[in-house]
């Protein structure tokens, strides 16, 4: 199969169980709270007011209608209006989206960056010690609370070496002049702004950081066993036969024939990424939709509530089918 | 000419439960243009031997010994100076050809690679001619430079595996089993392009297998080997006509003949000793039809009969 | 004798180093399951009192400190581990309860039952749990049997997964196959032949579970969805504390925080050397 009609076919696919998220999604938020009206203005408020805010946001039709309305206008980008800022929620997600993009970017960049070289170390010495401190290191990493550690580096490097900030995204002032991407980090570069990039950049390494190890812990027991299989086929063995270096059959040999079944952990784990990234932002004070998802929760506004948690859906889809994607153009064997 | 002499090679393995003796005191010479078969049943230490040769073992094997090729011992050299033989003076193919190209890479992308370990400065047309002339060499279209491995079949993969182990024309190729998991019809291709190679090329094959018939085909030279030992040496048609070690008779007594019709299927009873607990004398003794009481006090050395090796207490002592 | 052959068990495992993670993983988890069960005879204090001066850095008689109400840190923890596993349980006992059986029946009829259910908890499965758990959790509100139930519903897919996998290869093989040609009833040939085969393999997965529904509680606490104040919860002590590390009262979060690290390990370790001794891993070459 070409890798075109594969791309198709996998978006195709996807369809389907976005909309079983979304309907998932409507049980949860419209269904289960019996009236979310109620739950939004309190059991005091006047019953007018209650019937107007329902006629409002149409829950007085029945639940079917109700159901369809609700696609419909997530199909066209309509979010609903946010009760606590009286703006469209799209617009609010989408100024807060790099921001949550940003982060897990980084983080994701940490995590494959100690995942691929601690893993593939590890079990290229296998038994030895780089490989004994890999293995624990998975299994302690693996149990931290994110939301833990990231306030154990804010007390370390924040409170006690005074040498990174606590929280927040930048410094009052400090952002880029012109935003083109919102990434900070692209942005101030574009602009020039050398002490702006300086900045955002000491207010990534925490948040950054910190989810990228605790996901890394994953990584590297993945990137290990997978590699200590390939190290094990005959495939490499032949490599060393026609004289390839050991650098060669590490990297071009064994890892690359072990980042198929990676890359498809890598995709699952995004999952796991974006739930850290919540928590993160949480911790930092990070301006992303997670925080954003958070707050909105304290202040009961459910069209903010809904919208980021469909946007957060429609996340993780498009990232799932991209590292499908990748990985069929990795290997061609998947596309058949 | 001697191409390469192995001397005295011994091989053990530390593992877990102990020490194997893979290998002990191995001997033989290849010359230029002769294809030497090594013949051995399953776990005899044949295929090891092939592997040590260009230092392919697993880390927690222990080689002693003399492998000579070009006036050196080559299990002396250092990483680099071994990288460089590999594959250019001395080649190696295996016996499963499904596993033993790189799944996701072009058979073109497996040339250059080989070419490139010796040749960092090879051009492309450079590289692509060798390819295209290996590949004609045994039989495969040039315009299959681009496929995968999976889009070809365990014969053609094998044929593949052969052109990338002639392409930079080595002195020696190694064969370890190249047929063994391959069915006769496609064994039978393979076969004639090993002896057509044989006659086209100067080098020398070691040909490492378990099939007494293929042996019977190609060689020139023949080594028995039991339990890790070199038990008879001889060249093909001595060893055939007149086999001298015990075990190399009731080896090819038990081939089938096709032409004594309803015969009883003959074998050897018992089973190789266990290679981590040697028991003391002739490794062959408990199966032996001849054992004499000196087999179960020493191991018997290499004797000379005619020209010929023989590892049996019959010949001499 | 009984303990002659104990001590050679243990040896073996000591020996192997799967075996030495499943006793280190034992040992922590029955220090915490004492510590649950016997809180109220360990815990010096009540972890709903103030108890002492405010933000006391620990020392003689509060020996983890005390928090911005007074209350005992150290009692505190002690008692946070009852929430940690009540909540863990009975959210991992609901999902394997609804899990499993649909896995079993789902997994045994096949068909286009099993293509629809099996796309509906693979899209659960794939979506953030903890996200899913938060939008629950928010509309539910809090409440013990509330918080238990978002997390179950996170955990359900797991349980489907691999019971329905497994029962889909087991219920092609010939025993089975033998079973219907006498005449047994599915409801038969699903309780005595397909479970009992399929139920191994969950408790490493039951465990693991556990692992991780202590971490979401820990996560829903700590965002502010989960158990009201002034209950005493590690998550949510930890939000807290993290106001004041500012001041450098660094053991309102450190001792929390190791007390969730060390539960989920114990799981972990636990679950791995079960998995290593139930499936054992074909040594790996180099």
């Amino acid at each position: 199969m070409k890798l075109k009609t594969y791309i198709l076919t996998r978006i195709l696919l996807s369809i389907p169980m976005i909309l079983i998220i979304l309907t998932i999604v409507f049980f949860v938020l419209r269904v289960l709270p019996g009236n979310p009206v109620l739950a939004m203005l309190g059991p005091k408020a006047p019953p007018e007011v209650i019937h107007a805010m329902e006629h409002q946001m149409g829950l007085d039709k029945p639940i079917i209608i109700q159901y369809f309305v609700y696609l419909s206008h997530i199909a066209v980008g309509n979010f609903g209006i946010s009760t606590y800022t009286s703006l469209p929620v799209l617009q609010e997600l989408l100024q807060k989206f790099p921001a949550t993009f940003e982060l897990t970017l980084y983080a994701m960049i940490v995590a494959v960056f100690i995942g691929i070289f601690m893993g593939t170390y590890a079990a290229y010495n296998f038994g030895k010690p780089v490989d004994i401190f890999a293995r624990v290191y998975s299994i302690f990493v693996y149990s931290f609370p994110v939301f833990w550690f990231g306030i154990m580096l804010q007390l370390i490097f924040g409170v006690w070496l005074h040498w990174l900030p606590v929280s927040g995204r930048s410094a009052p002032f400090m952002i880029p002049d012109h935003i083109y991407t919102g990434i900070y980090t692209i942005d101030s570069l574009l602009n020039g702004e050398f002490e702006v990039f300086i900045d955002t950049v000491r207010h990534l390494i925490l948040p950054s950081v910190t989810l990228g190890i605790v996901i890394s812990s994953i990584f590297v027991r993945m990137v290990r066993s997978n590699v200590l299989l390939s190290l094990s086929s005959q495939y490499v063995t032949a490599a060393r036969a026609r004289g390839a270096t050991e650098k060669k059959v590490l990297f071009k040999h064994a890892l690359k024939n072990a980042m198929p079944p990676i890359l498809t952990i890598m995709g699952l784990q995004f999952a796991l990424l974006l739930a850290g990234a919540i928590l993160t932002e949480t911790t930092f004070s990070w301006p992303g939709i997670g925080n954003y998802l958070i707050t909105r929760i304290s202040y009961r506004d459910f069209p903010a509530i809904q919208g980021a948690i469909v946007f957060f859906a429609f996340f993780v889809s498009i990232i799932s089918i991209l590292v499908d994607i990748i990985n069929a153009w990795i290997d061609p064997r998947i596309r058949y | 000419m001697i191409n390469l002499e192995v001397k005295n090679l011994n091989i053990e393995y530390s593992t877990r439960n102990g020490t194997v003796y893979a290998v002990k005191d191995a001997s033989f010479k290849v010359k230029t243009k002769e294809t030497l078969g090594i013949v051995g049943e399953s776990g005899c230490g044949k295929s090891t031997t092939g592997h040590a040769i260009l230092r392919l073992l697993p880390p927690n094997a222990k080689i002693k010994g003399n492998v000579i090729y070009n006036n050196k011992n080559i299990l002396e050299l250092s990483n680099k100076q071994m990288r460089q033989i590999r594959g250019k003076d001395i080649s190696i193919i295996f016996q499963d050809p499904m596993t033993s190209l790189d799944p996701i890479m072009r058979i073109n992308e497996h040339f250059y690679e080989l070419i490139k370990a010796h040749n960092p400065k090879a051009k492309e047309e450079e590289m692509k001619q060798i390819a295209e002339d290996a590949l004609e060499s045994v039989g495969v279209s040039k315009k299959r430079l681009d496929n995968y491995p999976f889009e070809f079949s365990g014969g053609m993969r094998q044929r593949v595996m052969i052109a990338l182990g002639i392409a930079l024309k080595p002195s020696v190729l190694i064969a370890d089993e190249p047929t063994t998991s391959l069915d006769v019809v496609v064994q039978e291709q393979i076969m004639s392009v090993l002896k057509n190679l044989k006659q086209t090329k100067d080098m020398s094959i070691i040909l490492i297998t378990h099939d007494l018939g293929v042996v019977a085909e190609v060689a020139d030279s023949v080594v028995v080997m039991y339990a890790g030992e070199v038990v008879e040496y001889a060249d093909v048609q001595n060893l055939y006509a007149n086999p001298l070690h015990p075990y190399t008779q009731l080896l090819l007594k038990s081939v089938p003949n096709i032409k004594i019709g309803d015969m009883e299927l003959r074998y050897i009873p018992g089973s190789l000793p266990d290679l981590k607990n040697i028991p003391r004398g002739c490794r062959f003794k408990d199966r032996c039809p001849y054992k004499k009481d000196i087999c179960d006090k020493e191991e018997p050395p290499i004797f000379n009969v005619d020209n010929r090796e023989v590892r049996c207490w019959l010949y001499g002592g | 004798m009984i303990s002659e052959k104990l001590g050679k068990n243990i040896k073996q495992l000591i020996g192997d180093s799967s075996g030495v993670m499943f006793l280190i993983g034992l040992f922590l988890l029955v220090i915490f399951i004492i510590m649950a069960v016997f809180a109220p005879y360990i815990a010096p204090y009540s972890p709903i009192k103030p108890t002492g001066a405010q933000l006391l850095p620990p020392q003689v008689g509060h020996i983890m400190g005390t928090d911005n109400l007074g209350y005992d840190v150290f009692s505190r923890v002690i008692y946070g581990s009852r929430m940690a596993f009540s909540i863990a349980f009975i959210a991992t006992i609901i999902a394997a309860a609804i899990g499993i059986p649909t896995g079993l029946i789902v997994g045994y009829v096949g068909g286009k039952l099993d293509s629809v259910v099996t796309m509906i908890m693979d899209s659960i499965y794939t979506f953030p749990g903890l996200i899913l758990a938060i939008a629950i959790a928010a509309m539910l509100g809090q409440g013990l049997i509330n918080i238990s139930l978002s997390i179950a519903v996170v955990y359900i897919p797991t349980y489907y997964r691999v019971i329905r996998s497994q029962v889909a290869t087991i219920k092609s093989e010939l025993y089975v196959e033998g079973a219907k040609a006498i005449g047994a009833k599915p409801k038969t040939i699903l309780s005595k032949y397909i479970l009992p085969n399929v139920l191994p393999s969950t408790i490493v997965v039951l465990s693991m579970n556990i692992a991780d529904a202590i971490m979401t509680e820990a996560g829903l606490s700590f965002l502010g969805l989960g158990i009201a104040p002034p209950t005493p919860d590690w998550g949510y002590d930890l939000s807290k504390g993290q106001q004041f590390i500012l001041q450098n009262d660094w053991w309102l979060v450190v001792f929390p925080g190791l007390a969730i690290i060390l539960i989920v390990l114990g799981f972990s370790m636990f679950s791995e050397g079960l998995n290593e001794y139930l499936n054992p891993n074909i040594g790996e070459k180099r």
